[in-house]
């Protein structure tokens, strides 16, 4: 197929023309409003050169090929970047092709344009169909990609061969009419010449019309009935004819010579760049056959039969050849003569390489097998590319457009990585980021890719992360947290407060103590939340991490409606010393909630709030009515004991001296709990308690009172 | 109601996520449970007032309920390499698909030789062309494809062709010849009687590639590797120097020595090589690493020299190093002579555990003494 635009016919050539200025006026469509000047200029230029086509041909076919575009047999260079941009534009919507027809008007081209820049790029045929009906276009017919096409073999594995299956079956479809889609798609072109051929002759021809193989013909040489062949139609139509069966053989040719070149100059120039002995097959073939020739074709084919091969297909220049794009130097082409080329790979060594292939794997050693295997697996695969790709992203070799591919593919690694708990890698990532900033190495597409990384949606997948998978990769998820400081911490707020389960809310709690004092102002910002839950988290952190800075903060919460929230603040302020965190206190202390009243007890013990000693000593010594008001009585000497003010001792000593027949067992309780807590008070103030423990019935007062003793004498 | 096709690349997104967290920990990893969920989770909502979710493959795009996914990402990419390895094409969740189903269908699709099953509410198969009511014979025959003919060998030559900086390689192509390669083995084929009346100026270095990647494949399968891997290991094999087309011709062709510059810069062809096939989609993952590292030897002394961290060098390099020696001294070049067999299985040994990965230089010491003997 021809690439240059010099060979497009005219038609072509002004439609190709035409598609620059429609995709300029695709783009400010999308950027203007109508009767902008912009939309104007180049939408005029589009229609008007539409509109010199229409005077050729009354309707001419765009197709799309992916990324390239496709004006009945001629593709258009692939390399102008307009073309391209058009035809992924328009394959992302899923167009196959485009016609435009005769009668086109100007508003026309302009809905269509809206049309391309409105329709979603994932929609489906029929809902794009159906915008498309929105639009009134009524002379550009559009096409759409069939996937009706392919239907579903539950069950089934594609083996090696398969991909030929599908094309086999594919060409049964077009030669017996039975495929299922209106449309023959471009796919046919890539099936190999030699496979076609196989596939032909396995069909069933007694089924088959002569018109079946036109069809074919037609669509993989695609074949115009108004030109001649091109030159690497013509050598692939050989490859496929020689595969052939000799009775399709002939009714192959017939078919393809139908609409043969019918000047001379035509067939010339398809025919000059087959080589000698390419003509000589084809023309042998077709006297074989008995297959009409058109005169020009078979003259020329005579022609070129009669000269004497060279052996040297490629263009000459001096006495060098130049193969493709590369020049071949005389000394190379005496080089690579045959006896040279016999010299690099000796019969010998042939032979033996023809042995090696016969090896019988049936013995095959097992042993390396699972390393083997394990390598390989897609997993290792993608860790080892992602270091290529670093290694690339840190090379001098590579370009600004290699940079920015290279770049966008390490953040989808990135994302990857996040996905399975391997912050290490993702620490790789950024550390070559940063210094490559460092070494202002593509500075634009660096700093891009670092604002992407430090982007609040990527820090968001950073946070996701460690709590689905954070804790398997403690240490490393600690080190990405070090690498984004304090703008990952609201993220981990987020999830501590909104998190339910405790293991999670610990795992989290740990992320955020690394940052030690500098969540206090977020935590902060977050008391005015207006969820309990959210404030007595905040009120954690901050009791955990803050100082006397926090206390004007903390103390409107001492008397929240939600008691934890208060209890939180409490412990808050008593942390940090505060005199209203005691006074807050000494009110629960005061409630009529047995429950409020335990917590409160607990906290002035595990505080250590001297200030309440009265209030703790007061609770001693009011005297209960039953069994249950001396136990309840255990918290506040534990809480007592935990503080270890020798003031207490006096306390302790009356309820030591105390005795109660009704309740007798629950009496011996606290005595026995006022020894246990002994051992936090000084050994001086404790001698005559000690000493009468040693003389007590009880036995577990006098192990007690003797270990006390121990202790001391040690 | 159209498909949400963000959901959709969020639901392969998660799949993939525990797919791998499958793979790389245990099946029982904390993790699993947890995103198989939350994969359930987006999966019934895309279920929701439908009765499947089709998700279908044609070449590298995949086709979600008829349209396609566009911007699939590094997650979407993998899927569609894990799924063609497994040989599917297409796979359908169906409404009341259940969690343990979905957390066997991901355990089974971590394990790379399992294969894939039916479940009650996922149905895996592959993609054919719908056609009305014709019956066709499915199978091609093998013989058809068992000989390389002189015109598969141009195809090696086109593959060649195409890599210039400026065009694009043809992934179908090799994947072809490779196959073919695979389906010679068992025909006994003869590769190089085919190779050898060509004599166009790249031959030796098309030689030097298919012999490359036989020798490899040799030593794959001695080792038990099947199927898809062994096609991977045969392209990565026929490509590791495709690195030398972007190298000048004066510096590849010279007949004396090279100066430190020329030998710099030849040693850039596995960077160039790698990275160019770094960026070819649908090619295994294999073929850029072994790009890069066939010439960094086993213990790391070798080059291109790393700047992110000192690899290992993996272990299909490893195997396509041995082969590209051996028929580096065992071809004749302008400027030596062919090696003898055992001249060059001695210096393998010789090299072993520093340029060579010991137990490959053996067993492959052990397939040519067997087999040439």
């Amino acid at each position: 197929m021809a690439d240059e635009k010099e060979k497009l016919p005219l038609d072509a050539r002004i439609l190709s023309e035409a598609i620059i200025e429609l995709n300029i006026s695709r783009r400010n469509v999308s950027l203007y409003p109508r009767g902008h000047s912009l939309i104007e200029g180049s939408l005029n230029r589009a229609f008007e050169l539409l509109q010199k086509l229409f005077e050729l041909r009354p309707e001419i076919t765009l197709s799309v090929a992916k990324d390239t575009l496709i004006i009945d047999n001629y593709f258009l260079d692939k390399k102008n970047p307009v073309y391209r941009e058009f035809a992924l534009h328009l394959s992302k919507l899923n167009i196959a092709y485009l016609i435009f027809i005769t009668g086109l008007t100007k508003d026309e081209l302009y809905e269509f344009h809206r049309f391309l820049s409105e329709a979603a790029k994932e929609s489906t045929s029929n809902e794009l169909q159906e915008i498309l009906k929105g639009h009134n276009v009524i002379h550009i017919k559009v096409g759409f990609v069939d996937y009706s096409a392919f239907s579903f073999r539950e069950g089934e594995t594609k083996q090696e061969a398969s991909e030929q299956h599908l094309w086999e079956r594919y060409v049964y479809g077009l030669l017996e009419g039975s495929l299922q889609t209106g449309d023959i798609p471009d796919g046919i072109q890539d099936i190999p010449p030699e496979l076609l051929a196989t596939i032909l002759n396995k069909a069933r021809t007694e089924n088959l019309k002569e018109e079946s193989y036109d069809k074919v013909i037609t669509t993989y040489i695609r074949r115009s009935s108004e030109r001649a062949f091109s030159s690497k139609e013509l050598k692939r139509l050989m490859d496929f004819i020689n595969g052939l069966k000799p009775e399709l053989k002939k009714q192959f040719l017939s078919s393809a010579f139908k609409s043969a070149p019918k000047d001379i100059e035509a067939t010339e120039n398809a025919l000059k760049d087959v080589s000698v002995d390419k003509v000589i097959e084809l023309l042998d073939t077709i006297n074989k056959q008995k297959v009409a020739v058109p005169e020009p074709l078979k003259i020329l084919l005579e022609k070129f039969s009669s000269f004497q091969p060279d052996g040297i297909e490629n263009p000459v220049f001096g006495d060098s050849i130049i193969a493709d794009d590369i020049f071949i130097s005389p000394d190379i082409i005496s080089l690579l003569s045959e006896g040279n080329f016999e010299a690099f790979v000796t019969n010998t060594y042939q032979k033996e390489i023809e042995k090696l292939l016969t090896f019988d794997a049936s013995a095959a050693t097992t042993e390396k097998l699972d390393e083997l295997k394990r390598e390989c697996d897609e997993e290792y695969l993608e860790r080892d590319f992602n270091l290529i790709i670093l290694e690339f992203a840190s090379s001098p070799i590579v370009s600004e457009q290699d940079y920015n591919y290279f770049i966008a593919l390490l953040g989808g690694h990135a994302v990857q990585f996040l996905g399975t708990g391997q912050y290490e890698r993702v620490l790789k990532i950024l550390k070559v980021l940063e210094s490559n900033a460092a070494a202002k190495l593509f500075p634009d597409a660096t700093k891009a890719a670092l604002d992407y990384f430090n982007s609040p949606e990527f820090i968001t997948q950073c946070v996701d992360s460690f709590r689905i998978i954070g804790r398997e990769a403690r240490e490393e998820a600690l080190l990405l947290c070090d690498y984004y400081g304090e703008s990952i911490i609201p993220r981990l707020i987020d999830v501590l407060v909104e998190e339910d389960s405790q293991t999670i809310r610990k795992f989290f709690l740990s992320l955020i103590s690394h940052f030690s004092n500098k969540c206090i102002p977020e935590a902060i910002k977050r008391l005015g939340d207006q969820r309990w839950f959210v404030k007595r988290n905040m009120l954690l952190i901050l009791r955990e991490f803050g100082g006397k800075e926090i206390i004007p903060h903390v103390r409107p919460y001492c008397h929240h409606a939600n008691i934890k929230v208060s209890f939180e603040a409490i412990k808050c302020l008593l942390k940090s010393g505060d005199r209203y965190g005691v006074d807050a206190l000494r009110k629960y202390l005061r409630s009529e909630s047995n429950e409020i009243v335990e917590q409160a007890v607990g906290f002035s013990g595990a505080f250590k709030v001297r200030e309440v000693i009265p209030d703790l000593i007061q609770m001693l010594k009011k005297k209960g009515i039953s069994g249950v008001n001396l136990s309840d009585k255990i918290p506040v000497i534990r809480a007592l004991g935990q503080i270890a003010d020798p003031s207490a001792l006096d306390v302790f000593r009356e309820l030591l001296s105390s005795k109660s027949l009704i309740f007798k067992g629950s009496v011996e309780k606290l005595k026995m709990e006022i020894y246990m807590t002994l051992k936090n008070f000084p050994y001086e103030a404790i001698t005559d308690l000690v000493e009468a423990g040693l003389q007590s019935k009880d036995e577990q007062i006098r192990e007690e009172s003797l270990k006390l003793k121990r202790q001391y004498a040690d | 109601m159209p498909t949400d096709m963000e959901a959709v690349r969020k639901f392969i997104s998660v799949l993939m996520s525990t797919i791998s967290n499958c793979s790389l920990y245990t099946k029982s990893h904390a993790s699993i449970d947890e995103l198989t969920q939350k994969a359930l989770s987006i999966l019934n909502e895309l279920l929701t007032g439908a009765d499947r979710v089709e998700i279908m493959l044609i070449e590298n795009d995949l086709i979600v309920n008829k349209a396609p996914l566009r911007d699939v990402g590094v997650h979407g990419n993998t899927f569609i390499k894990r799924i063609k390895r497994r040989g599917i094409s297409r796979i359908d969740f169906l409404a009341g698909i259940t969690f343990a189903e979905l957390k066997q269908f991901i355990a089974d699709m971590s394990e790379t030789d399992k294969e894939p099953k039916t479940y009650p509410h996922i149905k895996t198969g592959v993609i054919d062309v719908r056609l009305g009511g014709v019956k066709v014979d499915a199978n091609i025959s093998a013989e058809a494809l068992s000989k390389l003919t002189t015109q598969q060998l141009e195809k090696v030559k086109d593959v060649y062709h195409d890599f210039s900086p400026f065009s694009k390689l043809n992934v179908a192509g090799l994947e072809e010849i490779v196959v073919n390669f695979i389906v010679t083995f068992k025909k006994e084929a003869n590769i190089l009687k085919l190779i050898s009346p060509v004599k166009s100026h790249s031959e030796y270095t098309y030689t030097h590639a298919t012999n490359v990647a036989v020798l490899s494949m040799v030593q794959a399968e001695s080792l038990g590797v099947k199927d898809k891997l062994l096609q991977d290991i045969g392209i990565a094999a026929l490509l590791h120097d495709v690195g030398k087309m972007f190298i000048s011709k004066e510096i590849l062709d010279k007949k004396g020595t090279l100066d430190e510059k020329e030998w710099q810069e030849m040693h850039h062809h596995t960077m160039y090589g790698s990275k160019y096939l770094a960026r070819i989609d649908g090619l295994s993952r294999i073929a850029p690493i072994v790009a890069l590292e066939h010439h960094l030897a086993y213990d790391g002394h070798g080059y291109p020299k790393l700047n992110v961290r000192v690899r290992k060098q993996h272990i299909c390099s490893q195997i396509v190093a041995i082969s590209d020696f051996f028929d580096a001294l065992r071809s004749r070049r302008p400027y030596k002579r062919d090696w003898d067999i055992k001249e060059i299985l001695a210096l393998m040994q010789k090299n072993a555990g520093t340029d060579f990965n010991p137990f490959l230089a053996d067993n492959f010491s052990k397939i040519v003494m067997t087999t040439l003997k």
